[in-house]
């Protein structure tokens, strides 16, 4: 047995022996979350935004939102947002390509899904895809998910789904809280720490965060990625908010982000992004609000060099956004009207441009109206319509959408039609590229928007078995029709065999989503979520962006207090993807690609996060319980390195200052 | 009620002033200054280095584009100042025109090949430390070998794990001044700068090192090679 070894068994049951001093001090027991389970056991009375841009009860939402909240963040004890999503949605999957993250959700590439942070979009993309590492899951409230096209609220890139990350409200007293983890596969220290506090009607949260982790090979004969390169991140975001009347709120926010990866001894990547705005939220009378905001991001790439410490950079994204959001309230027409306007100044500044015009510019103007009609207590309808406007190529993209809820006491309908779209960027406008020197990538000005007509119903079904057990299920259906997909295709230029970037086929893709809900008063709750996905193509007709069919999420969790001192979470996690056959285009001569087949894959993880004392929170898991690891590392395979352990440590800081209503 | 819409209208005001302060601001590159430079395209991206120089310690250097996969160069130092001769290889039938008759050594990319020499890569990363150390004792010397697939000449298909050979000779030992992983994309360019020696077929020597293998511009293409060296040595 080595001496790491020892040392970890020598840890591991320290860390079980704590409980112990807890239990010094025992009161009746009862469950964790008492108060939750007597108001909104099944979380459907949990207030989101992200659907109608209004806020609304997950219940009264014609259209189907998922809802990953702070509670399900820390008993998954997922690290970072593509962790969580991957743990959460069936469907749903990272990988690597060319070292960065690049996401599949049902058959929709990562730049058809928008990512939104309090409602704001993210500058910059590596293989149109946002830097994902920029969402640390500090002082995260909840993420809202909505599958299904939604550029009728959201505009360009929301064809596939919209997932916005609500950092969480103000409170009303101070709060501090360290944390730090460390996780052994691939060697990853991840510390963080935060604070809050209020002075007169100002009130502050900081953030910080930083991660370190070290390159590892990938092992593989056939495999085309070879290494998990290490790096360093550094996260930290400051938001004020000043409520200067009870009808006014006015908030800025800032954050700066770096990230170095260590891809070959002679250069680091580097990666950085500044972004600041403000937002002010007038409620003019109690039926008519207004919210103004003004959001900068900046978010550049440059190469630091070893030999010489030289740091060039070679890439840089600016968006100036202005946004205007009215919310009218009709009570006799039984109304809510939403009327929104947005600018946006894109600039980008790349490599991948030609040296006699390294950047370009575009602006974007859209104007939407939506309609919410709530007739009776059963019924919900909304109608939104939208136009935006693109200056690159002088055209303009109308967008409508219609949803309706039928609402029964255990029951609830959904239907809906959305149509959504997708800008080409300007890089796919303007790229003039010479690919790792072998071949040149070529821009279109000609491009047309990929849009896509997405049709979807859905069925809930809620209620009790007994007084102790709650449960909900949801099923979901939906037909997409996707045309103008926007690809790389062969091209002869200047006598020289190149890739253009083209609007190709269309294609279709259909699928059904099912989740079911269990919790029991004692603390047990069980989740179980199954994605089915199919594009459907003409005969010949190669699949772009190949899916797997079939997916799985599930996890079961036991929250319990024993104590006033002690309580503790265990859950069980995992996924299932089922295999599939990928279309991979390689050459820049041969208009067949190559077919790489992807295993089907399953991933367990086994999670204990114990509450000691009144503010410390140990958290130890065991991922990749069976130790899966791909044959080959192929661009679409997960990269995972096989099982591993986590250790983290939370120490909220206020929580040892306040007293609890236990205490004497 | 009045009183208080004032207000708030007055503070709206300033907030879209705060707003269209941001904006100007933002017009700047806010963070333009944490950088040493950008590849904005505005210049010839500083390339002062000169094709060729002296060393103080005599050693010289010449910085080439070798960026080409179908061009060798070949470099003939028995002339009072060294001479560059390129030649171009056809992707159809691999046939090279340009060649020249004289000549010591030729690179492709970061290929080497020898006239009828052998090389021998020393553990020193200067010429003044290699010719310190004295000729080497060793047997190690190697010579160039024949191949049919000799160097790659066509990348197109290379993500398929097809390339385009081009046949002839090769020197591995002097071709170990750049290790190339192309399994992976982007590849990853591992440089080792050690003295190489060169002991050429009239039995004189060379010493040479790859010491760059970008562009000294701000662009660091890959492909452009600085080289030093010494001839000869060792007398």
């Amino acid at each position: 047995m080595t001496r790491n070894c020892q040392r970890s068994i020598s840890l591991l049951a320290l860390l079980l022996m704590l409980p112990l001093l807890a239990f010094a001090e025992t009161i009746p027991v009862e469950p964790a979350d008492t108060a939750v389970w007597n108001s909104n056991p099944l979380g459907l009375e949990t207030v989101v935004v992200t659907a109608t841009r209004t806020p609304k009860a997950l219940a009264d939402l014609p259209v189907v939102t998922r809802v990953i909240t702070s509670e399900d963040i820390q008993k998954a004890d997922a690290t970072n947002v593509k962790d969580m999503l991957q743990q959460e949605l069936p469907g749903l999957e990272f990988s690597y390509s060319m070292g960065q993250q690049v996401l599949n959700m049902g058959g929709y590439a990562g730049n058809n899904i928008l990512f939104l942070v309090d409602g704001e979009r993210l500058a910059g993309e590596s293989l149109n895809n946002i830097d994902f590492s920029r969402l640390d899951l500090s002082n995260i409230e909840r993420i809202e998910i909505v599958k299904g096209a939604s550029s009728t609220l959201y505009g360009s890139s929301a064809m596939g789904g919209v997932i916005n990350i609500i950092t969480k409200d103000p409170s009303d007293h101070w709060g501090a809280r360290v944390h730090s983890r460390y996780e052994g596969a691939t060697k990853e220290w991840r510390h963080g720490a935060s604070g809050e506090f209020n002075v007169g009607r100002v009130n502050s949260l900081t953030t910080f965060q930083m991660t370190r982790n070290d390159s590892l090979p990938l092992h593989g004969e056939q495999s085309s990625l070879t290494t998990a390169y290490g790096g360093k991140t550094y996260n930290i975001r400051e938001r004020l908010i000043w409520t200067p009347s009870d009808v006014l709120r006015l908030t800025g926010r800032a954050a700066y982000f770096f990230r170095e990866r260590e891809n070959s001894s002679y250069n680091h990547e580097r990666y950085r992004d500044l972004n600041y705005g403000l937002r002010s939220n007038w409620r003019i009378t109690s039926l008519q609000d207004l919210e103004l905001a003004y959001s900068f991001d900046q978010y550049d790439k440059s190469d630091y060099y070893l030999n010489n410490g030289k740091d060039i950079r070679d890439y840089s994204n600016r968006q100036n956004i202005g946004r205007a959001l009215y919310n009218l309230q009709m009570p006799s027409w039984q109304s809510l009207l939403t009327l929104g306007a947005d600018y946006m100044n894109d600039y980008l500044m790349s490599y991948q441009f030609s040296d006699s015009s390294k950047s370009h510019v575009q602006n974007s103007y859209d104007l939407f109206l939506q309609w919410d009609y709530n007739p009776s207590k059963r019924w919900d309808l909304i109608a939104g319509l939208r136009y935006d406007y693109f200056s690159a190529s002088s055209k303009g993209m109308p967008t409508w959408k219609l949803a309706a809820m039928y609402k029964l006491p255990h029951h609830t309908f959904r239907a809906s039609y959305a149509s959504g779209f997708r800008a080409p960027s300007l890089k796919e406008l303007y790229m003039d590229f010479y690919m790792g020197g072998i071949f040149m990538i070529y821009g279109n000005p000609d491009l047309k928007c990929e849009t896509n007509h997405n049709f979807s119903l859905s069925w809930t079904n809620h209620g009790s078995m007994g007084d102790n057990l709650k449960y909900s299920l949801t099923a979901s259906g939906y037909y997409n029709i996707f045309r103008n997909y926007i690809t790389t295709a062969t091209i002869l230029r200047n006598g020289a065999v190149g890739q253009m970037y083209t609007n190709v086929a269309n294609q279709k893709i259909t699928g059904v989503d099912a989740t079911f809900q269990l919790n029991h008063l004692c603390g047990f709750r069980a989740r179980l979520s199954y994605a089915f996905v199919k594009n459907i193509l003409d005969d010949g007709q190669a699949n772009l962006n190949p899916v797997r069919p079939h997916s799985l999420t599930w996890r079961l969790d036991y929250d319990h207090q024993f104590t006033k001192n002690y309580g503790f979470c265990v859950a069980l996690s995992g996924r299932f993807l089922s295999a599939m056959d990928a279309t991979e285009y390689y050459s820049t001569i041969t208009a067949n690609g190559s077919t790489v087949h992807y295993e089907a894959y399953s991933i367990w993880k086994l999670s204990l996060s114990q509450r000691i004392l009144k503010g410390i929170t140990l958290n130890c898991a065991v991922d990749n319980l069976f130790n899966y690891r791909p044959r080959n590392y192929y661009p679409k395979s997960p990269v995972t390195l096989g099982t591993t352990a986590t250790l983290g440590i939370v120490l909220d800081l206020d929580k040892f200052k306040k007293k609890t209503p236990n205490s004497k | 009620m009045t009183i208080l819409r004032k207000h708030i209208s007055h503070q709206l005001i300033c907030i879209l002033g705060i707003i269209l302060f941001g904006g100007l601001f933002s017009a700047c590159d806010v963070l333009g200054g944490v950088y040493d430079d950008t590849l904005d395209g505005t210049d010839d991206g500083g390339n002062t280095t000169p094709e060729s120089s002296t060393d103080a310690d005599g050693s010289r250097q010449f910085y080439k584009d070798a960026t080409s996969f179908t061009r060798w160069i070949y470099v003939n130092l028995h002339t009072s100042e060294p001479t560059f001769t390129l030649s171009d290889i056809n992707i159809a039938d691999k046939s090279e025109s340009g060649a020249p008759l004289q000549w010591d050594f030729a690179i492709h990319h970061y290929d080497v090949k020898t006239n009828g020499g052998a090389v021998l890569m020393t553990p020193y990363h200067t010429i003044a430390e290699a010719e310190a150390a004295g000729l080497p004792t060793s047997d190690n010397w190697i010579a160039d070998t024949y191949s049919d697939q000799s160097i790659i000449v066509d990348m197109s298909r290379m993500m398929e794990g097809i390339f385009g050979y081009a046949p002839g000779y090769r020197n591995s030992e002097a071709s170990r001044w750049m290790d190339v992983d192309i399994s992976i994309m982007p590849p990853n360019y591992t440089m080792h700068d050690n003295v190489m020696l060169l002991r050429m077929s009239d039995g004189t020597i060379a010493a040479f090192q790859l010491t760059d293998f970008v562009s000294t511009d701000k662009y660091h293409v890959k492909g452009w090679i600085t080289v030093k060296y010494k001839y000869p040595v060792f007398n």
